[in-house]
């Protein structure tokens, strides 16, 4: 078995890009007569190696030790140094030695492949040498005869291979090695692999503790002292040394014994052979690797990337590292790729000073971080700075200090591709938009035409085989590789990188593939969710579906958006509300600063996007929001153009401007409402507009009288039970009276007190002091004794409402807390003492001229209508004695306007719900439509003069009439 | 697609509405409670057809405790829409957007704004009636969505 076939065997698609020894010249001459088949085989081997093994992020470099070969030289970095080499042969042998001559080194460089006269018995041994481990046991190998056969046969193929054709040579290599390749194509359950396992013949390995970071050099100590060593005649009795990236201060040694490692490794700098002083454990400081650690040692990660156009890469090194790459050519050997870069020339050489140049010169790093700003080529700024000439067009190219620059600025440069980075590209919008100038949509929209073209699919597919086909249990997917290419199915279940699928448009039944080699797929109106990305935890409906991108509507906004099939999961046909960003959601009604209002029309990753009451569109962090609304707000209730009530939810339509139509979200201090509307793709469907400048969409009345609530009519007819507070009756006191009956019947006596509808009268008989109701009492007068009711208007009324009064017969009296009500604020009354609640019937008033004590009902009375009527009344003392400003105004003014008009919230709300149940009357104020044929039923013909002056609105519907109330009032006076 | 569909309603009624005209009130609470509301389960409902124990209220109905309301539970028959993936419907434009069809050009300038065929003077607009297939149907508790297509054979622009 050769070393090749071992290696790949016991590191089963190990990224073995071997550092090829380049044939030294002098060694050539050497051999001489191989020299011909050697150049041919070997370049095409390589190639073919190349081709097989481009895992070449793991290369492995091996550097053989040929002992024949003194001078050579290893290419490239890799993670791992490795040596092998062969203690048997002699370094210092002849070339008539050769034959002994380790099949290791022939297998392992291709180049000396053809010169190993073992060839044909080692091939057999390839094929048949399983049981082999790592290296090979050299026992058997010196046991075997070494037969003047085997050159002859040797010779003959030799001869047979110049007579042929290099490329069929090559041919042949490849298929050989083809076929190897899919043997070992990196499955961890291969078969083989236990056969290769190393038993307990084969030599082991060890680990030595060296100094972390000089592993490699240590390494190559080795090697070098294995040379020396050997050449001395004292070789060195270890197989190989190597050490591993991912395991600093480690160096491993593969050798029969520890005193053999023990002896290769003595003199060598930073190797620690001694043992730690505080580490008693550890007393060895080589210590045996075990058998089944040494597999995966040895394994690395199979990683296949074929490099295509159109890709995006990222350079390892040089100027440009790090820099995002578009992979415009591949040539055919594989090898060399041309990609398009942002350049980064140098467009002030001279502002860059010499220290900066010299320090160029030392450090890789210093040259890095100094380096040109990417920017695309400008022939005017190069010929500015480097002169005309500098740059030279060719065929549609610039030609500048023999670089070549497309059309399009780009630098075009040939890499190899082992500098380039192919895998965890990731490029950012942000670089890609470097391609286009900074424009992503000129990308876009150069798309079709130019060479640069972002092609999404392509990115698509690269973010796919990076992030994994994300497929979950229940996905519909499509295989996008192998012999089912093609093939759809829906996945039932996933283990790892396998994925179990059931196919659904063939018998094939259920299948496994890879997780990378699938694809999730998805019909035109399928409810999808967005994964990952920008819009994740976006749902929407598939429009239209391209390669790998799909175009889907979302349901929070309407809108068209792109995103890659992989990100997407099917979602339930139910919409879910999303769109939450902690404690902010959609449509949230939020405090933007202390005076704006705004509601979320959007929400991103980490971002809301809010229009606020000015109709400004924001974008915030929910760190930048200063409060939310709490859930009281809904509540709110709005005037509309009509000063009819609306409430959040109820559907609106502009009454001026654009006339958008949509439902009510949010009402903030009654003025601006913002409203949502589906139809509307602009900001989410969500727009302000103030509160008067809205009407109803329906007329009709959305919904009956709610029906778990009393029926209206009914409440009409009941009575009121109007809580009597003595208060009303307080000037009464110190009145004289006479009892009209009872017990006490004809007996004098002075009211002392009042309580509710009862008064205490202190008896002039016998000094007692006795409760009793008004009605049965009456006022006396202490001149002529004549006996008169008792000159209670508060009284009167009070009787009268709570006979007829009902102010939740009125509907807008619920309303009341929430209207302003100037004219009932702005009055204080100066009759303090008799709360309005026992004014409860302004028309009583209005008709009140009869009442005894008119005046002073006005006094009490803020109510402009009451002052209506009162403006019809002869008795004008009542004026004199009242502070309301609408009243000093004159019956005339239409406060009505005043009141009415104000669509602010009303401040007062609080103050006014302490009488609330007395609201009829407040309420009244509000009335949206006093009806004007009303007005007249219940008033002198003032009253009529007033209704006109109101200028009142429409009826309102019959039954919310509050007049009725009014009317029934006057009948029962 | 359209349903007659059996279906039921709650209605709770204050006892100040108890009388002779309570029937009608409970008719109309519940035209106006279900007709032109949308059920998630079962669509959207256009019309109340007819109810079925209308003459047996009171067997099913009951006083609440606490409240004095009566529940009544009302078995009607509706008339249901229901519309379901690849079913094929006429349809009114309301409102015309940005996703362009293949063989339609988007002409935002128009006013409405429409997407114009390259065939003879074909043109959807607001208003227009079109026969669509339905792709796909979400359905939210208390609205419907769909996505129709009007590629296909007789789908599209419908004569006016």
């Amino acid at each position: 078995m050769s070393d090749e076939e071992d290696d790949r065997s016991r590191q089963p698609g190990t990224a073995t890009s071997i550092a090829r020894l380049e044939r030294d010249q002098g060694y050539d001459d050497t051999d001489e007569e191989e020299q011909p088949i050697n150049t041919g085989m070997s370049r095409d081997a390589r190639r073919e190696q190349e081709e097989d093994e481009l895992y070449s992020d793991l290369a492995l470099t091996r550097l053989l030790i040929n002992r024949n070969r003194r001078k050579r030289q290893t290419k490239g970095k890799s993670r791992v140094t490795y040596w092998i080499f062969d203690r048997r042969s002699n370094p210092l042998r002849t070339a008539n030695q050769r034959h002994k001559r380790s099949r290791a080194n022939r297998y392992l460089d291709v180049e000396a492949e053809v010169d190993d006269e073992d060839e044909d018995e080692d091939e057999e041994d390839d094929f048949a040498g399983a049981e082999n481990g790592f290296i090979e046991q050299d026992v058997s190998f010196n046991d075997r005869p070494q037969d003047v056969r085997s050159h002859r046969r040797l010779d003959r193929r030799d001869a047979e291979d110049m007579s042929r054709d290099a490329r069929e040579i090559a041919r042949e290599l490849r298929e050989r090695y083809r076929r190897d390749n899919k043997t070992y194509d990196g499955s961890a359950n291969f078969s083989d692999r236990k056969a290769n396992m190393p038993g307990p013949g084969n030599p082991k390995l060890w680990q030595v503790r060296c100094k972390s970071g000089t592993e490699r050099n240590v390494v190559n100590t080795i090697l070098m002292k294995g040379f020396v060593k050997a050449e001395e005649g004292d070789p060195l009795l270890i197989y190989s040394a190597f050490q591993r990236d991912s395991l600093p201060g480690l160096v491993f040694v593969e050798a029969d014994k520890a005193q053999h490692v023990d002896a290769a490794l003595k003199g060598i700098s930073n190797v620690y052979l001694q043992t730690p002083r505080n580490n008693q454990a550890k007393n060895n400081p080589i210590q045996l690797v075990e058998s089944r650690d040494m597999v995966s040692l040895l394994t690395m990660k199979k990683k296949v990337t074929t490099v295509k156009k159109g890709m995006w890469v990222r350079v390892k090194r040089g100027k440009y590292a790090g820099d995002l790459a578009q992979v415009n050519d591949v040539q055919p050997d594989g090898l060399t790729a041309a990609v398009l870069l942002v350049p980064r020339i140098d467009y002030e050489p001279d502002n860059r000073s010499a220290e900066d140049r010299k320090r160029k010169k030392g450090a890789g790093a210093a040259s890095l971080a100094n380096r040109a700003p990417q920017r695309l080529f400008s022939h005017e700024a190069v010929q500015e700075r480097y002169g005309r000439g500098a740059a030279f067009k060719k065929s549609g190219r610039w030609i500048f200090k023999d670089e070549e620059y497309t059309a399009d600025g780009l630098l075009d440069k040939e890499y190899p591709i082992t500098s380039l980075q192919t895998e965890d590209v990731h490029p950012t919008l942000t670089e890609i938009a470097r391609f286009g100038g900074d424009d992503l949509s000129a990308i876009a929209d150069k798309n079709s035409t130019t060479s640069i073209s972002i092609n999404l699919d392509a990115l698509a597919e690269q973010s796919r085989r990076t992030a994994g086909s994300n497929v979950q249990p229940g996905d519909r997917v499509e295989a996008t590789e192998g012999e089912l290419a093609g093939m759809r199915g829906i996945v039932e279940a996933v283990s790892g990188e396998v994925v179990t699928i059931r196919a659904t448009d063939s018998d094939v039944g259920s299948v496994e593939l890879a997780g990378k080699s699938v694809k999730k797929i998805f019909n035109v109106g399928d409810h999808v969710k967005v994964t990952h990305g920008r819009n994740q935890d976006d749902t929407g409906m598939v429009l239209r579906i391209n390669a790998n991108t799909v175009t889907y509507l979302s349901d929070l906004t309407q809108m068209e958006r792109q995103a890659f099939a992989h990100d997407l999961r099917e979602a339930a046909a139910v919409g879910t509300t999303g769109g939450r960003i902690g404690e902010y959601e959609m449509h949230d009604l939020v405090m933007v600063d202390a005076l704006t209002a705004g509601v979320i029309f959007q929400t991103e990753r980490d971002a809301l996007k809010i229009l606020d009451q000015n109709e400004s569109v924001r974008n915030l962090r929910p760190t930048q929001i200063s409060s939310k609304v709490g859930p009281e707000a809904k509540k709110a209730i709005g005037l509309d153009k009509d000063d009819h009530e609306f409430k959040v939810g109820d559907q609106m339509r502009e009454y001026m401007g654009e006339g958008r139509r949509g439902q009510v979200l949010h009402i903030h201090r009654g003025l601006y409402v913002f409203l949502y509307s589906k139809d509307m793709s602009e900001n989410g469907g969500i727009f302000v507009t103030r509160s008067k400048n809205l009407e109803p969409l329906d007329t009709r009345p959305t919904a009956g009288p709610d029906l778990s609530k009393l029926d209206p009519s009914v409440n009409q007819n009941l009575p009121q039970y109007v809580s009597k507070q003595g208060g009303n009756y307080r000037h009464l006191i110190n009145t004289k009276v006479v009892i009209i009956k009872g017990t006490n019947k004809g007996i004098r006596g002075m009211i002392k007190d009042t309580t509710g509808d009862k008064a205490r009268v202190e008896l002039e008989t016998n000094n007692k002091v006795v409760p009793l109701p008004f009605g049965w009492l009456k006022k006396r007068d202490p001149q002529t004794g004549a006996l008169t009711p008792l000159p209670t208007y508060g009284v009167g009324q009070a009787v009268m409402a709570t006979e007829r009064m009902d102010p939740s017969i009125n509907p807008y009296a619920n309303a009341g807390p929430m209207m302003p009500t100037p004219g009932t604020m702005g009055g204080p009354t100066p009759a303090s003492g008799v709360p309005f609640g026992m004014t409860p019937n302004p028309y009583a008033m209005a008709g009140g001229g009869r009442t005894p004590a008119p005046g002073l009902a006005y006094g009490m009375t803020p109510n402009p209508y009451a002052q209506m009527g009162g403006g019809k009344t002869p008795a004008t003392m009542g004026w004199g004695t009242t502070p309301n400003p609408y009243a000093a105004a004159g019956g005339r003014t239409p406060f009505v306007g005043a009141g009415l008009g104000a669509p602010t919230p009303n401040p007062y709300a609080a103050v006014t719900q302490n009488w609330n149940q007395n609201a009829g009357y407040g309420g009244n104020n509000n009335a949206p439509a006093p009806p004007v044929a009303n007005a007249q039923a219940w008033g002198p013909p003032g009253g009529a003069a007033g209704g006109t002056v109101w200028n009142a609105p429409p009826p309102p519907p019959a039954h919310t009439n509050p007049y009725a109330s009014g009317n029934n009032t006057n009948e029962g006076w | 697609m359209f349903f007659m569909k059996k279906l039921s309603h709650t209605i709770h009624l204050h006892p100040s509405y108890f009388g002779p005209k309570i029937q009608e009130v409970i008719l109309q609470k519940l035209y106006a409670d279900v007709e032109g509301t949308t059920n998630g389960r079962y669509g959207y409902v256009v019309a109340v057809n007819s109810i079925d124990n209308l003459t047996d209220l009171q067997a099913g109905s009951r006083v609440l405790y606490g409240s004095g309301d009566a529940e009544f539970t009302l078995q009607y028959s509706a008339i249901v829409m229901k519309p379901f993936k690849g079913e094929v419907v006429d349809a009114i434009v309301d409102k015309v957007g940005k996703y362009i069809p293949d063989d339609l050009r988007f002409q935002p300038e128009s006013n409405p704004p429409s997407f114009v065929s390259d065939q003879a003077g074909e043109s959807i607009k607001r208003g227009a009636k079109v026969r669509i297939r339905l792709m796909g149907i979400r359905t939210d508790q208390t609205e419907l969505f769909a996505i129709g297509s009007i590629k296909g054979d007789f789908l599209g622009l419908l004569d006016q």
